[in-house]
């Protein structure tokens, strides 16, 4: 038996979004929904090449996915 | 004030007269494209007066009282590009890929959202901006591709 998906509702959730103006509110809907679950990033000013800012925001996504990806807490470490 | 944080940043840009153009993931999302970014990738002239500008037009952030006027004219060989991590986290470009602000021109549109008009680029501009090595450009790349079809 094939899988099968209900839809109710109305909201039209295609691949790709051909109007720039829904295009910019559904990306920055995403944004909100993600706003929390994001690692701060330090604050302050910068100044390097391209390539460095490209390798901070690797090491912050590593960063994350450890967090999220961590083994449970066991019984042991809760009595430690 | 607009309540979405990004455009009105985009509207204070509009009001000082700044050139730029919005690349990054930004622009790729308002090409069709929606997905997940963090940064505001602004791609800038290398340009003291407009230097003086991006930085009046940042004042409302207390960390753009650390930007020097002098970096918004970097030599071209090597351009340092400058982050401003603060409540927004916003990457001043001087090149993306090789592609400047001139060299792109041809690919510059103006889209109007809520009201503030965005400096944004079309989808060819925004695959020379993009690189063939790096995982997030590719998956960009191959998204714009299949939309390019589309159109």
């Amino acid at each position: 038996m094939t899988g099968m998906t209900r839809i109710v509702g109305t909201q039209n959730r295609s691949e790709f979004i051909l109007d720039p103006v829904e295009a910019w509110h559904r990306g920055r809907a995403l944004d909100q929904m993600l706003a929390t679950a994001v690692i701060p990033v330090r604050r302050g000013v910068l100044r390097a090449p391209h390539k460095v800012f490209n390798q901070l925001d690797d090491a912050r996504q590593l960063e994350q996915a450890r967090l999220l990806n961590r083994p449970p807490p066991t019984s042991d470490d809760q009595t430690s | 004030m607009n309540p979405d944080a990004l455009l009105d940043l985009l509207g204070r840009f509009q009001a000082e007269g700044v050139a730029y153009v919005l690349v990054g993931g930004h622009a790729v999302r308002l090409n069709g494209f929606n997905r997940t970014t963090e940064d505001i990738d602004i791609l800038l002239p290398s340009s003291l007066e407009n230097g003086r500008k991006v930085i009046k037009a940042l004042s409302f952030l207390s960390s753009s009282q650390e930007l020097d006027e002098a970096w918004f004219a970097p030599p071209l060989n090597e351009p340092e590009n400058i982050r401003v991590a603060d409540t927004l986290l916003i990457d001043l470009l001087f090149a993306a890929n090789g592609q400047t602000y001139e060299s792109l021109q041809d690919h510059v549109r103006t889209l109007t959202v809520d009201g503030v008009d965005i400096q944004t680029l079309d989808i060819e501009g925004l695959l020379k901006t993009k690189t063939d090595y790096r995982a997030k450009d590719r998956i960009d790349r191959e998204a714009l591709e299949r939309l390019r079809k589309l159109l």
